[in-house]
């Protein structure tokens, strides 16, 4: 590691204030990766206990805790919380720590607006959560804020309408910065087909964010204008049409599923070689796959509302090109299972993750498929096998892929091994119990279960109750996870530079905790 | 080599904040055509 030197010009290189002026003034790309995890942590935990409160409803039929009104209420802002505060902040997170020393960059290319992006972000949920303590209450609608049920949301809709804007804001100036960051500050040597998938993954993400994200803020925009300005964009009665607001989202919406699975991608292929003991099995094409994903991302919406009705033209079109998302898919699950072949492989936390990830992204991905054949959607569609079915997809899928993350570059954070024994507890319990939660849920939809409902006729009563003990399981094995991360914040034993058996990337070539400022001296990359 | 900071680096600077305006114009763009164009269109 590069000696800092003091000179004029670079003595703000080593100024690293102390207390609460560094979290909030800070530029440094490690501690605002830093705000970006612990918020999300906390996110996660605020949007699980939601679904606690919906598990608890549906424990048994008939309405036992919350009113339906109420209900709809956690639903919705479970999701609202989950993708926006939860797993897309958790990505950027990763992104704000591991990229600069991924490409070997001193810090982010923009670092003012990178604090304002987090910052801006804490606004918008800080806003979204007072909904919850408005007359009227929270958005109750779901997360797809379909108009014309969202028009009915009370003093809330404004407010959200604003948070759903800044959050936008917030993304796409975090995509900004990483598309300038890995554009232009790699270090000398690395080309962007040296680059480590994690960081190609954010890439790719960054992209898709900057062209979707305005997506979103246009409808929502329109959904305001409706409600006060007297417009009609969604309103037949002055000849508009509520169903443009669903092609609206979904063309937004479709790319956000791949904005919370890319950076997965990216993490599982890192901790697989490194686990597995050899390189990834067929980069480029992993990174043509991550691309080719990312494409077919805008030409697949329509297929979340099959039953609004269309041309039969249409329906073949968006079941045809939503199954060609299969090919890339499998092209990275063939890749890494072949990584995995005849590998030395040894089961560290990370690579446990990972290789459920493998297993239980796959079996979403399956019901993925079958909710893309139109004749079969019109069966399945707003069943609990939808919701089973995503689930599967963000749970086991994206969520998992940042536990893996975490555990694989914890050390390298803290500078601490973290208790291996309690993570890999808390794997088999959270393992298990996220199949027990969801899983079920497949059976509940298949038999005609709606989603979004409080109450249920008694013959899903059984497997409602698996599922919320499931739940109930789960829950309570993430304060396992917070446990562990606060004790390897506090100390431990010392993480070496390596951490793992000679893992790739440059990450590990700096010591453990990284230094406040990493490359100082541009790294050599061959 | 000294790899430099963004603000040690004028020319490194200006790079990263003409491409951060770039995209920023193309998530503007994005904006407008799916609000006025698509919405006004429709609406």
């Amino acid at each position: 590691m590069a000696h800092h030197e003091h000179t004029a010009d670079a003595a703000h290189h080593d100024d690293k204030p102390h207390g609460i002026t560094r979290w909030l003034t800070t530029t440094n790309h490690k501690d605002i990766g830093t705000m970006y995890l612990v918020f999300s942590l906390a996110m996660f935990l605020i949007g699980g206990l939601f679904a606690m409160v919906v598990r608890a409803e549906l424990f048994q039929p008939g309405l036992q805790f919350v009113d339906p009104g109420f209900f709809n209420q956690m639903t919705t802002m479970h999701a609202l919380v989950m993708v926006f505060g939860a797993v897309m902040p958790a990505t950027v997170g990763l992104a704000n720590w591991m990229i600069p020393m991924q490409i070997g960059a001193p810090d982010m290319a923009l670092p003012r607006m990178n604090l304002f992006s987090f910052w801006l972000l804490f606004f918008a949920f800080m806003l979204l959560l007072s909904t919850l303590f408005l007359p009227g209450g929270a958005p109750a609608s779901g997360w797809t804020l379909y108009p014309p049920l969202v028009l009915q949301t009370g003093n809330a809709f404004p407010v959200a309408v604003f948070a759903i804007h800044l959050m936008g804001a917030s993304s796409i100036m975090g995509s900004i910065n990483v598309i300038v960051t890995i554009m232009n500050m790699r270090a000398p040597g690395m080309s962007l087909l040296k680059m480590p998938l994690f960081s190609w993954s954010w890439l790719i993400t960054a992209y898709l964010l900057i062209l979707v994200m305005p997506v979103l803020a246009g409808g929502v925009t329109m959904l305001l204008t409706d409600h006060f300005f007297a417009t009609s964009f969604f309103n037949p009665a002055g000849g508009g049409d509520p169903v443009l607001f669903q092609h609206v989202f979904w063309f937004f919406g479709h790319p956000e599923v791949y904005i919370m699975i890319l950076p997965a991608f990216g993490i599982v292929s890192e901790i697989l070689q490194t686990f597995s003991r050899k390189p990834i099995f067929g980069y480029e094409a992993m990174v043509y796959a991550i691309a080719s994903i990312a494409f077919l991302s805008f030409i697949v919406w329509a297929h979340h509302m099959f039953t609004v009705g269309m041309p039969l033209a249409g329906q073949m079109f968006f079941t045809l090109s939503t199954m060609l998302i299969a090919i890339p898919t499998g092209v990275k699950v063939f890749n890494w299972t072949a990584t995995m072949w005849r590998g030395s492989i040894t089961f560290e936390p990370p690579m446990l993750f990972a290789i459920a990830f493998l297993f239980l992204f796959t079996i979403g991905g399956f019901s993925g498929l079958m909710l893309a054949i139109a004749p079969a959607d019109f069966q399945y569609q707003d069943t609990y096998f939808v919701v089973a079915h995503f689930h599967y997809v963000l749970v086991p899928g994206a969520v998992f892929a940042i536990m893996a993350a975490v555990y694989y570059w914890l050390p390298k954070w803290t500078g601490h091994m973290y208790d291996m024994k309690l993570a890999k507890f808390h794997f088999w319990m959270s393992t298990i119990f996220v199949n027990v939660l969801f899983f079920p849920q497949h059976f509940l939809g298949l038999a005609g279960m709606p989603r979004r409902i409080p109450d249920y006729a008694t013959q899903f009563a059984d497997w409602n109750m698996v599922s919320s003990i499931g739940a109930f399981g789960f829950g309570l094995s993430q304060l396992l996870f917070v446990y562990i991360i606060y004790k390897a914040a506090k100390g431990g034993e010392k993480a070496t530079a390596q951490v793992w058996d000679n893992p790739p990337g440059l990450e590990w070539t700096v010591p453990s905790p990284a230094p406040y400022h990493t490359f100082d001296t541009a790294p050599e990359v061959k | 080599m000294t790899t430099p900071a963004p603000q040690d680096d004028p020319a490194l600077r200006r790079r990263n904040v003409r491409l951060a305006i770039a995209l920023g114009l193309l998530a503007a763009v994005v904006y407008l055509i799916f609000f006025v164009v698509k919405g006004m269109g429709e609406g």
